[in-house]
């Protein structure tokens, strides 16, 4: 895919964001016109930038959208949910060629047939009349900005020894309506020719605004100049004589007043000739192009007099814009622009003000590949670190060797403390807020409320609340599920809410916070709450706990039963949560991020889920513990302490083993039985690891303890995916592979 | 690969970068009445680009595109759908 395609796909999917929030809000306050403008710009900038491909399907209907989007601008068309409806599926519809553009670089099968009905029923909406096929050719622009900008660009001669490229710099313009290569003075001779050396200039046609064009050409900004340029308007057809598009009219007169600068400009002698005869041909081109242009078969002949080129020049202008705009053109046109900034014209004073204070881009956008390169880079330069320790060790077996595992040391404190440093840079690079994750569920809140037929306000606090990148965005699937599970079965239809003294409208909290190295995510409905009778009955009947243990269970314990597989309390079977596909997705979701739920309910009152992830996934630091000659990890924050416990002092009841360490009973699991490996006869202690698994505390008995270890634990895959019992796998500084065990996954092994 | 010479004819495809553009040349100038389709080309540098509109071989994928590729060709003006 070309450097082009992939910065309109990225720039592509940002608009379409910022466009679907501002549609919702804009659904919410239906009055609300910086919404609107907003949802107008970034469908509009999309068009535009999809017109530098030949993606017409793609074009045409963003293009529809824009026309709509304009016609609600000017209160010709309502603003409806139902329109809003039509204008999603259009923002899907682009998202989803967007995809495809990623994908394969072209638009997918059937795009021809879906954009045509899709801009048609856009398009029914303004009221068919308004087509406005979008070929080049006769392209009716339907907006009316009334500041265009000419920006020649010249790039200099060893451009491309600093690695740049004018061509892409050029087409890559904000709002590009033209660009004219402009070949040199004397086109050198094939044979001399080098081709490392810029030769050609570009003349482009923006109608961006200028401050948005020096930001785009900052870098360059001694090679550009930029001229202001009236825009074409939308000429009434009475008048103009000449039956064009105004995109075409607009290229025509920029074209026209072009010459009549280069026919004013005292030039060298040398060059002064060329420059006429080069102006004369552009004039006769585009007198070609003029069915009555009154002066064509002048411009065909002989070499003209600038007196004679400029007057004719002019005719040509006023052949074909209303008589009152072409002299404003040729204005507008001759002033470069540092000058007509001061003038009184409001529109040129709205980009001066942007250009009071330039805009110093501090923020980089860089590839998330990049940056996962860098992250896995120093990852493993963490793990060669950690081979330092091992080399020390086999220095204190040489002999006389003491100077050098001090120098290994000294080395070893300073690589450590490098190495920390460059991980937490990275780290904070790889941090982002969570907004980008709670922004997205707008819509489907509202999707799924209009399709239940219950009303919900979806309010999100936190938004900038940071956590690691893949964190935040593993974070999606299981908020979609609980936002899923909140709408479908928490709330209540408006009728029962009234009837219980709530408002009719539901409110809907997304919150997010920091807490210690966690980051935590709260989805509180003010439903009807959990049923807690039932969910002991559900779990007594599916077998998830027995009775004596039910029995036992307090009320907060109870309602996390619902965290588990196969347990569902709504016996109707809905499209939206399904069958099945419930909390313990979730929690296993969760789980396997290395984070915890947490369910609260009141009934009545609502639900709280709580999710709270680690900040940062890539870096874990694993406590080892060896069974049988063999080391596994530990995730250190699950460890409480580790205990030498007498033998004499674990009891046992029916098959398991419990011991008591100040006041609390601790069951005891064995990890050579759950490994099937042989016990150890007549030991005095045991090794216990006492570790906290969602709430509760379970000793692990181990053959022996190890140190920390930094490590990057990788999930296991391909043949050894399924295999449970597992998180994944590190490595050591040895170079040998330590197995990083699953807690919860470890537990169930032994209780069954 | 971008660049495909074979006997009075260069194929360019995907994105042609600026070091093609001396082979480009080289091939240019050794060959008589050549022929360059950039039919499969989405995208070239500017370098390119230049050899091709200052050495006028006859193009191929040129005529008719609604794309950059019109900048290949006289009047080497290219007008984004907007």
């Amino acid at each position: 895919m070309s450097a082009l395609l992939t910065q309109f796909v990225t720039e592509g999917r940002d608009l379409l964001e910022q466009a679907s929030s501002a549609l919702l809000e804009l659904e919410r306050n239906p009055g609300d016109t910086s919404r609107l403008d907003a949802l107008f710009r970034a469908v509009h900038t999309i068009k535009g930038a999809s017109g530098l491909f030949d993606f017409l399907p793609f074009t045409r209907t963003v293009h529809a959208g824009e026309d709509l989007m304009d016609a609600i601008r000017a209160g010709d068309v309502a603003f409806t949910p139902e329109l809003a409806d039509l204008i999603l599926e259009m923002l899907d519809r682009v998202s989803g060629w967007l995809d495809d553009l990623a994908d394969s670089g072209a638009l997918g099968p059937g795009a021809e047939a879906q954009g045509d009905s899709l801009s048609a029923r856009l398009r029914e909406r303004i009221g068919g009349a308004q087509e406005a096929p979008v070929e080049p050719t006769n392209g009716v622009g339907t907006c009316v900005e009334a500041s265009w900008h000419r920006v020649l660009y010249r790039p200099h001669e060893a451009v491309f020894f600093s690695g740049g490229d004018p061509l892409r710099m050029a087409l890559s313009t904000p709002e590009l309506r033209s660009v004219s290569l402009l070949m040199p003075e004397t086109i050198p001779a094939v044979d001399s020719y080098d081709p490392f050396l810029v030769a050609v200039g570009m003349e482009l046609l923006s109608s961006a605004p200028l401050a948005v064009l020096e930001e785009h050409f900052r870098y360059v900004v001694d090679q550009v100049e930029i001229l202001a340029e009236l825009a074409p308007q939308s000429p009434p057809p009475q008048h103009g004589a000449v039956n064009m598009g105004d995109e075409m009219l607009g290229v025509a007169q920029a074209l026209i007043t072009s010459q009549q600068r280069l026919i004013a400009c005292p030039e060298h002698k040398e060059i002064r000739a060329p420059s006429l005869a080069s102006a004369q041909q552009v004039l006769a081109r585009v007198a070609a192009h003029l069915p009555d242009a009154p002066t064509g078969h002048d411009l065909g002949g002989a070499p003209l007099q600038a007196e004679a080129l400029d007057a004719l020049a002019a005719q040509l202008l006023q052949s074909l814009a209303p008589p009152q705009a072409a002299p404003m053109a040729a204005e507008a046109d001759v002033s470069p622009l540092n000058e007509t900034t001061a003038s009184e014209d409001p529109v040129t004073e709205a980009p001066a003000s942007l250009e009071a204070a330039p805009r110093k881009s501090a923020v980089l956008r860089v590839d998330a590949e990049r940056i996962d390169q860098l992250m896995n880079l120093t990852g493993e330069l963490i793990v060669a670190k950690n081979a330092m320790p091992f080399l020390a060790r086999k220095a204190e077996e040489i002999e006389g060797a003491r100077e050098l595992l001090r120098e290994i040391k000294t080395q070893y404190d300073m690589l450590n403390r490098i190495t920390e440093e460059l991980q937490s840079a990275v780290m904070q690079i790889r941090m982002v807020p969570v907004g980008s994750v709670l922004g997205r569920f707008n819509r489907l809140v509202r999707d799924l409320s209009r399709k239940l037929g219950k009303q919900i306000d979806l309010r999100t606090t936190g938004e900038e609340t940071e956590a690691d990148k893949t964190v935040v965005e593993e974070l999606a699937d299981p908020l979609v599920h609980l936002i899923r599970n909140a709408i479908d079965h928490g709330f209540e239809p408006p009728q029962d809410r009234r009837a219980a003294g709530k408002p009719e409208v539901g409110t809907l909290r997304l919150h997010a916070f920091q807490r210690d190295d966690s980051v935590v995510i709260e989805v509180a409905d003010d439903g009807r709450g959990i049923d807690l009778v039932r969910v002991k009955a559900k779990a007594l009947e599916r077998g998830v706990v027995d009775a004596d243990t039910l029995e036992r269970m307090s009320d907060d314990a109870a309602l996390q039963l619902i965290l588990a597989p196969g347990l569902s309390t709504k016996e109707e079977i809905s499209d939206l949560s399904g069958r099945g596909v419930g909390m313990d997705v979730v929690a296993s979701m969760v789980r396997r991020l290395g984070g915890a739920v947490l369910v609260e309910s009141t009934p009545g009152a609502g639900t709280t889920v709580r999710i709270t992830l680690p900040l940062s996934m890539a870096v874990q630091r694993l406590m080892m513990i060896e069974v049988d000659r063999n080391l596994f990890g530990i995730p250190i924050d699950t460890v409480v302490e580790s205990q030498k416990i007498p033998t004499a002092r674990i009891r046992r009841h029916r098959d398991s083993e419990m011991f008591v360490l100040r006041d609390r009973m601790i069951p005891l699991v064995r990890l050579r039985r759950v490994f099937g490996l042989p016990g150890v006869a007549g030991e005095e202690t045991v090794n216990v690891m006492v570790v906290n698994v969602d709430g509760n505390e379970i000793g692990l008995a181990v053959d022996r303890f190890h140190p920390g270890v930094d490590t990057i634990v990788k999930p296991l895959s391909g043949l050894l995916a399924q295999t449970s019992g597992y998180a994944g796998t590190a490595l050591l500084g040895d170079g040998s592979v330590l197995l990083a065990l699953d807690l919860p996954e470890i537990l169930e092994c032994h209780l069954n | 690969m971008p660049l495909e010479l074979s006997p009075g004819r260069a194929v360019l495809a995907d994105h042609v970068e600026i070091h093609e553009a001396e082979t480009l040349l080289e091939w240019l100038r050794e060959t008589d009445d050549p022929v360059v389709d950039v039919g499969p080309c989405s995208s070239m540098h500017l370098a390119v680009l230049q050899v091709l509109v200052l050495a006028k071989p006859r193009l191929e994928g040129v005529t008719g595109a609604r794309d950059w590729r019109a900048l290949l060709a006289p009047p080497h003006v290219f007008q984004p759908n907007v």
